[in-house]
C-alpha cells in the first residue's frame, strides 16, 4: 500500500502548505490601514472628551470643539500610526450640544452630542 | 577602534586634563549640595559604575564586529540607502524598514558629541515620515543615566514634551506596539532559514511537542509555547524580535490548530474503526479509505458525545473535551485489544488487502497531481476570501462561540420584533434552520486551540471538510465499480475501478473547483451543505458495502453516519431520504427486469424465488445484534436525549407541499444543465447508457437463474441518485417539495460526475479500439484525445474563471469589527446600557453578521435592517420596524419602534444612511470611521 501512503503523505503536505499560507495571509489582513476613527470616550454622559485612533501615516490632527454651536477651542495633536490620542476637555456648564470636528489631511470627521 | 575614538575625543575636550577638571567640578557640585563634604555614598551610583566600567571592564570586541564598526565609520551609506556592510551574505538597506513596515524609533542625545545628531538621524534621509525620532536632552550617556530613572523629566517608559511636541521613550515605543506587527513573516522566515542550529533545535523540540500532543493527556499550553519562542528569539538579532514573535505566534497557532484537527477529527474515528474491525481493518479498508472514514466518523462521534455529555450536565470546556475524547479513544482501544486477544491463531487474517484497491506508479502520480491542482485552485480562490466576512459563516459562528463561552448546548432561538396592529414588541422565537451538528466542531477547535472565531480557522475547517468530501466521492467510485469491472467487462487496462475513480477525482477536484458547491461554499460558510456533501457519498458507500459484503458492521456505520447527517443538515438529510427511495425503486425495477430477461419458463416464480433469497439476506443483515442495538439507541437518543430543532419547530411543514414561490417551482433543463455542468451532464448521459448496456446486453448473465443482485447495486445507486436529484430539481411539484430549486441542484453534481467518468472512459476505450483495429492512426488517436481533453478542461476552467472573487474585503470588515468592539466595550462599562438594543444595516455594511460575536447577547442582537426586497415580499410578510428605524428615523412610526424595542444605538454607512440621522436633533453621533458611523438616540 506504498502507493496509497505516498498519496496520503502528499495530500498532508499540500494541506499543511495551503493552510499555513492562508492562515498567514489572513493574519496579515487583520491590520487596519489608511483609516482613522473619532469617538467619544464616554457615550453616555455629557463629557466632551474624545479619542482619535490613527491607522494611517503619523500626522497632525487638527480638532475644533463647538459648544452650543459656538467654537470654543481649537488645537492640534500628533497621533502616531497605530496609536490613539485621548483629548480631555473641561466639561462646561449649561451645555445643550457638543460637536467635535477633526481634520487630517483632506479628511474631516465629526461627532456630536445633542443633550437636549 | 578605541584609539580612533580617543583621538577624536582629544580634539573635543576629551584630553586627560580637561576630564580631571570636569571630575573636580562634579565633586564640587555634590559637596555644595551636602554642606561642603563628599562621602562615597553621596556620589550617584551610576556615575561610579560608568567610571568603573570605563577603566576596568572594557575589553576588545570581536574582530568581525570591529570590522563592521570601522566600515560604518569610514564608508558612507550609498545614495540608494545601502549600508557599507552585509549580514548573512545579504546587503542591508534602510528602505527595508519601510518596505516591510517595521516600526523604528531613533533616540538620540541633542548634545551628543560622540554620535552627532546628523549622524544619528542619517536614516531619515530614506525613511522620512516613516521613522519616528525622539531627541533626548543632554549628551551620549544621558539616556542610560539621567533619563532611565523612573519618573524623570524624559522617561524612557513614557511620553514627554519638548517645544510643544510630544515624544515617546524607547520602552514606551515597544509597549505601544500592537500584538501583531505588520512586518512580513516571510521576510523573517528568510532569516530563520539561515540560522540552521536554532531551526534544528526548534524543530526537534516541536517534534517532541507534536508527539506529546498525540497523547491526549498532555497538551501544548501557552507556557511551553512562550518558552520555545524565547529560546528561538535568543539566537536572533534583537532588532528583529518583534518580527520573530509575530512569526512564532502564527506558527504556534497553526501547530495548535493542526493538533486540534488531529485530536478531534481523526483519532476518535480511527479508534472506532479499530474497535469495530480490529485486525481486519487493513483487509477491509485501504489507507485512503481509513483516512476519509476516520475523518467523517470522528466528526459525527464528536457531535454525539457532546450532545450526550452536554445533556447530562457536563460543562463543555477544554478539559472536558480532552477528557471525554481521551476516554472514548481509550475505550475503543481497550475493546480492540480485548477482542484481538480473543481471535485465535487459527483465524485467517489475510496479510494483504484483497479488495484490489491498488494503484500503479502512473496512477499514483496522476492522483497526486490532481490533488495538488485541486488544492492549489481552491487555495488561490480562498486567498481573496479567507478573511471572515461571509454572512452565513458569521451567523453560524455566533452559535459556536455561544457554546464555547457558556459551555452549554445552544437553544436555537432569537428575539424578533412582533407587530400586532400598531404595537411592536420583542419576542423570543425558536429557529428551525440551525442544527447542532453544524456548530459543535468549531466550538471544539476553538476551545482546544484558543484561536478566535473571527479568523481563518472556520474557513480552513470547511476547506478540510470539502477536501474529504471530494475524497469520499473517490473511494465511493473505487468501490462501486469494483464488482462490475473486475471480470474483463471491457478493456481491463482502461476500464478498471482505479481509472474510473481517478477520472471521478479529476472531474470533481480541479474542475468547477470554485463554483458552488465547492470553494464558494467554503468562503460562504455553507457549513451544513459541505458536511452533507461529505456524508451523503459516505453513507451510500457504507450501504453499498454492507449489502454487497453482507457485513452488518458496514451497515452499522451507514446508519451511524446517516443519523449524523440528520443532526447536521436538515436539507441534506431530506434529500438523502429521497435518494434512498429512488435507489430502492430503481433497484427493484432492474431486479424485475433482469429476472424477466432470464431464460426460465416461469418468470414470476423465478422473480419470487429471487426476492425470497434477497429478503433472507436483508433480514440477516438488518436484524443483526449491532443494528438492533444501534436502532434502539438512536430512537432513545432522538426522543429522550436531543431532538433536532427542525423537528421540534415542525419545519417539515415549510419544505413539504406545493412550491410557494417561483424560485421553488423547479429549474428548466437549460438551468439544470448549467447547474450540473454541461460537460458533466453530457458525459453523464453517455455513462448512463454505457452502464445500462453492461447490465442488459451481457449474454452470460441472461442465462443465470439466480440473479446476482449485488451486480445491480452500482447501477441502482447511480441511476437512483441521479434521477432523484433530477426530479427534485426540475419537477419538485410532482414530489411536493417546497425548497429553493437552485439549492437542490447543488446536490445533482455528484452522481453525474461518476456517470460522466464512465462516459469519458468509455470514449477513451473507443478511441483505443479504433486505433487497435487500424481504423485510425496513432497520431489521430492522440489528436482526438487532446482535443477531447482540451474541451473538457476549457469547460471546467471557464467556470472556475467566471467564479473568481473580486478581491479582498478585509478593510471594510475591519471597520465593522472596530465599530462593534467600541460599542460592545462601551455597553459593558455602563450597567444602565445592558438592556439597550442596537440596530444595524445589512445592505451596506460589510461582514455585519459577525457583529453579534462582539456582543454575544442574542442571535438577533444587533437587530438588522435586511435586504429591501424582503420587506416587499408578499408571500412572507415581516415586521417593518427594522426598515423604518434606519430609513426614516424621524418618522412617528420609527419613533414608536425605537421606544417599543428600546433601541438606542444605530450603526450605519455614513454616506448612505448618515444624512437622515444628521438632520434630526433626536440623535447624536458618537463614533465615526472612514465609512461607518454610530448614532445614539437621545432620551426624550
Amino acid at each position: 500500500m506504498f502507493d496509497q501512503k505516498s498519496i496520503l503523505i502528499s495530500l498532508t503536505i499540500f494541506i499543511i502548505i495551503s493552510f499555513s499560507f492562508l492562515a498567514i495571509l489572513e493574519k496579515k489582513q487583520h491590520q487596519i490601514k489608511d483609516n482613522w476613527f473619532l469617538y467619544f470616550e464616554n457615550i453616555e454622559d455629557a463629557s466632551p472628551n474624545f479619542t482619535i485612533e490613527n491607522y494611517s501615516k503619523t500626522g497632525n490632527f487638527t480638532w475644533e470643539i463647538f459648544i452650543n454651536d459656538s467654537k470654543v477651542k481649537e488645537d492640534s495633536a500628533q497621533v502616531l500610526n497605530n496609536n490613539k490620542k485621548n483629548v480631555s476637555i473641561d466639561k462646561p456648564l449649561g451645555v445643550k450640544s457638543i460637536k467635535i470636528v477633526v481634520s487630517y489631511s483632506k479628511d474631516k470627521k465629526e461627532i456630536y452630542k445633542n443633550l437636549e | 577602534m578605541s584609539y580612533v575614538y580617543k583621538a577624536a575625543a582629544l580634539s573635543e575636550g576629551g584630553d586627560p586634563l580637561t576630564e580631571l577638571c570636569q571630575t573636580f567640578d562634579m565633586l564640587h557640585g555634590i559637596a555644595k549640595k551636602n554642606g561642603g563634604t563628599v562621602e562615597t555614598h553621596d556620589i550617584p551610583k551610576i556615575i561610579l559604575a560608568i567610571q568603573y566600567w570605563l577603566k576596568n571592564n572594557r575589553t576588545d570586541i570581536p574582530m568581525s564586529v570591529t570590522d563592521m564598526s570601522f566600515k560604518l565609520y569610514t564608508i558612507p551609506t550609498r545614495d540608494d540607502g545601502t549600508l557599507p556592510l552585509q549580514l548573512f551574505g545579504r546587503p542591508l538597506n534602510f528602505k527595508w524598514f519601510r518596505e516591510h513596515e517595521v516600526p523604528w524609533l531613533i533616540c538620540h542625545g541633542e548634545r551628543d558629541d560622540l554620535v552627532e545628531r546628523r549622524v544619528a538621524l542619517a536614516p531619515t534621509k530614506w525613511l522620512d515620515g516613516f521613522v519616528e525620532v525622539t531627541p533626548f536632552p543632554k549628551g551620549h550617556v544621558a539616556i542610560a543615566t539621567s533619563w532611565s530613572v523612573p519618573g524623570s523629566k524624559c522617561p524612557l517608559d513614557g511620553e514627554f514634551t519638548i517645544d510643544g511636541r510630544t515624544y515617546r521613550g524607547p520602552v514606551k515605543f515597544h509597549l505601544d506596539l500592537p500584538a501583531h506587527t505588520s512586518a512580513s513573516a516571510s521576510v523573517y522566515g528568510a532569516h530563520l532559514r539561515r540560522t540552521k542550529e536554532c531551526l534544528i533545535s526548534y524543530l526537534s523540540r516541536s517534534g517532541i511537542i507534536f508527539f506529546k500532543i498525540i497523547s491526549p493527556i498532555l497538551f501544548l499550553n501557552s507556557q511551553i509555547a512562550s518558552l520555545y519562542n524565547s529560546i528561538l528569539c535568543y539566537y536572533i538579532n534583537s532588532f528583529n524580535i518583534t518580527v520573530c514573535l509575530h512569526f512564532m505566534s502564527i506558527f504556534n497557532e497553526l501547530l495548535l490548530f493542526f493538533s486540534s484537527i488531529i485530536f478531534l477529527l481523526f483519532l476518535p474515528g480511527y479508534f472506532l474503526l479499530l474497535a469495530i474491525f480490529r485486525k481486519k481493518i487493513n483487509q477491509k479498508f485501504s489507507p485512503i479509505e481509513i483516512a476519509v472514514i476516520a475523518f467523517a466518523t470522528s466528526l459525527i462521534t464528536f457531535d454525539f458525545l457532546f450532545i450526550i455529555f452536554g445533556k447530562i450536565g457536563f460543562n463543555i470546556n477544554r478539559n472536558s473535551i480532552l477528557a471525554i475524547i481521551s476516554f472514548f479513544i481509550l475505550a475503543c482501544y481497550g475493546i480492540y485489544k480485548l477482542k484481538a486477544k480473543k481471535e485465535t491463531a487459527s483465524d485467517t487474517v489475510p496479510k494483504k488487502n484483497n479488495s484490489k484497491l491498488e494503484f500503479n506508479k502512473i496512477q499514483t502520480i496522476l492522483i497526486i497531481l490532481i490533488l495538488f491542482l485541486t488544492i492549489f485552485l481552491k487555495t488561490s480562490y480562498l486567498a481573496n476570501s479567507i478573511f471572515p466576512t461571509s454572512t452565513d459563516l458569521g451567523h453560524h459562528m455566533y452559535w459556536s462561540k455561544l457554546v464555547a463561552e457558556t459551555g452549554q448546548l445552544p437553544h436555537y432561538q432569537k428575539n424578533e420584533i412582533i407587530q400586532t396592529a400598531d404595537i411592536y414588541q420583542l419576542k423570543t422565537n425558536p429557529i428551525a434552520d440551525f442544527i447542532i451538528g453544524e456548530h459543535l466542531i468549531f466550538s471544539g477547535i476553538n476551545l482546544l486551540s484558543k484561536i478566535s472565531f473571527i479568523s481563518y480557522f472556520p474557513a480552513l475547517t470547511l476547506f478540510l471538510i470539502n477536501i474529504f468530501g471530494i475524497l469520499a466521492m473517490f473511494i465511493l467510485s473505487l468501490r462501486i465499480f469494483d464488482l462490475n469491472f473486475r471480470d474483463n467487462t471491457l478493456n481491463k487496462k482502461i476500464f478498471n475501478p482505479a481509472n474510473l475513480a481517478i477520472l471521478t477525482l479529476f472531474l470533481i477536484g480541479p474542475f468547477y473547483a470554485i463554483t458552488s458547491p465547492q470553494a464558494k461554499f467554503i468562503s460562504g460558510g455553507v457549513i451544513g451543505n459541505l458536511i452533507g456533501n461529505l456524508l451523503i457519498p459516505l453513507c451510500l458507500y457504507f450501504y453499498f458495502r454492507a449489502i454487497k459484503e453482507k457485513d452488518s458492521w458496514m451497515l452499522f456505520l451507514a446508519i451511524f453516519l446517516s443519523a449524523g447527517l440528520f443532526y447536521t443538515h436538515h436539507l441534506s438529510g431530506f434529500i438523502f431520504i429521497f435518494i434512498l427511495i429512488f435507489i430502492i425503486l430503481i433497484f427493484n425495477f432492474l431486479f424485475i427486469l433482469k429476472n424477466i430477461q432470464t431464460n426460465t419458463s416461469s418468470k414470476i416464480r423465478n422473480i419470487l424465488s429471487n426476492y425470497k433469497n434477497l429478503a433472507k439476506d436483508f433480514f440477516h443483515l438488518f436484524f443483526s445484534p449491532p443494528i438492533i442495538t444501534l436502532l434502539i439507541f438512536a430512537l432513545l437518543f432522538l426522543f429522550f436525549v436531543y431532538t433536532p430543532s427542525y423537528i421540534v419547530t415542525d419545519a417539515k411543514t415549510t419544505v413539504v407541499g406545493a412550491p410557494s414561490k417561483s424560485t421553488r417551482a423547479g429549474l428548466t433543463l437549460e438551468q439544470f444543465k448549467y447547474a450540473v455542468g454541461e460537460m458533466r451532464l453530457a458525459f453523464g448521459i453517455v455513462g448512463f447508457f454505457i452502464i445500462s448496456g453492461l447490465i442488459f446486453i451481457k449474454k452470460k448473465l441472461s442465462i443465470e437463474k439466480n440473479i446476482i443482485y449485488t451486480r445491480l447495486l452500482m447501477p441502482s445507486l447511480l441511476f437512483g441518485w441521479a434521477l432523484a436529484l433530477f426530479m427534485m430539481t426540475t419537477k419538485p411539484q410532482w414530489m411536493r417539495i417546497n425548497i429553493p430549486s437552485d439549492r437542490v441542484a447543488n446536490y445533482a453534481n455528484f452522481p453525474f460526475i461518476i456517470l460522466a467518468a464512465t462516459g469519458i472512459l468509455y470514449l477513451l476505450f473507443i478511441l483505443k479500439e479504433l486505433k487497435n483495429n487500424f481504423i485510425i492512426s496513432k497520431k489521430i488517436q492522440y489528436f482526438l484525445f487532446l482535443l477531447f481533453f482540451s474541451t473538457i478542461i476549457f469547460m471546467g476552467y471557464y467556470d472556475n474563471s467566471s467564479s473568481l472573487s473580486q478581491g479582498q474585503k478585509n478593510q471594510k470588515a475591519l471597520q465593522t469589527f472596530h465599530a462593534s468592539e467600541f460599542l460592545a466595550n462601551q455597553i459593558k462599562s455602563h450597567e444602565n446600557l445592558y438592556s439597550a438594543n442596537i440596530i444595524k444595516d445589512h445592505n451596506y455594511i460589510s461582514a455585519d453578521s459577525w457583529m453579534k460575536l462582539f456582543f454575544m447577547t442574542d442571535y438577533n442582537y444587533p437587530l438588522s435592517r435586511g435586504y429591501f426586497k424582503r420587506y416587499e415580499d408578499i408571500t412572507k410578510p415581516r415586521e417593518m420596524c427594522t426598515l423604518w428605524m434606519i430609513s426614516e428615523p424621524s418618522s412617528q412610526r420609527a419613533q414608536n419602534c425605537f421606544s417599543s424595542t428600546n433601541t438606542k444605538y444605530i450603526i450605519v454607512d455614513t454616506s448612505v444612511d448618515g444624512p437622515q440621522f444628521k438632520a434630526s436633533s433626536n440623535f447624536s453621533k458618537i463614533y465615526e470611521g472612514n465609512s461607518l458611523s454610530i448614532f445614539s438616540k437621545n432620551n426624550r
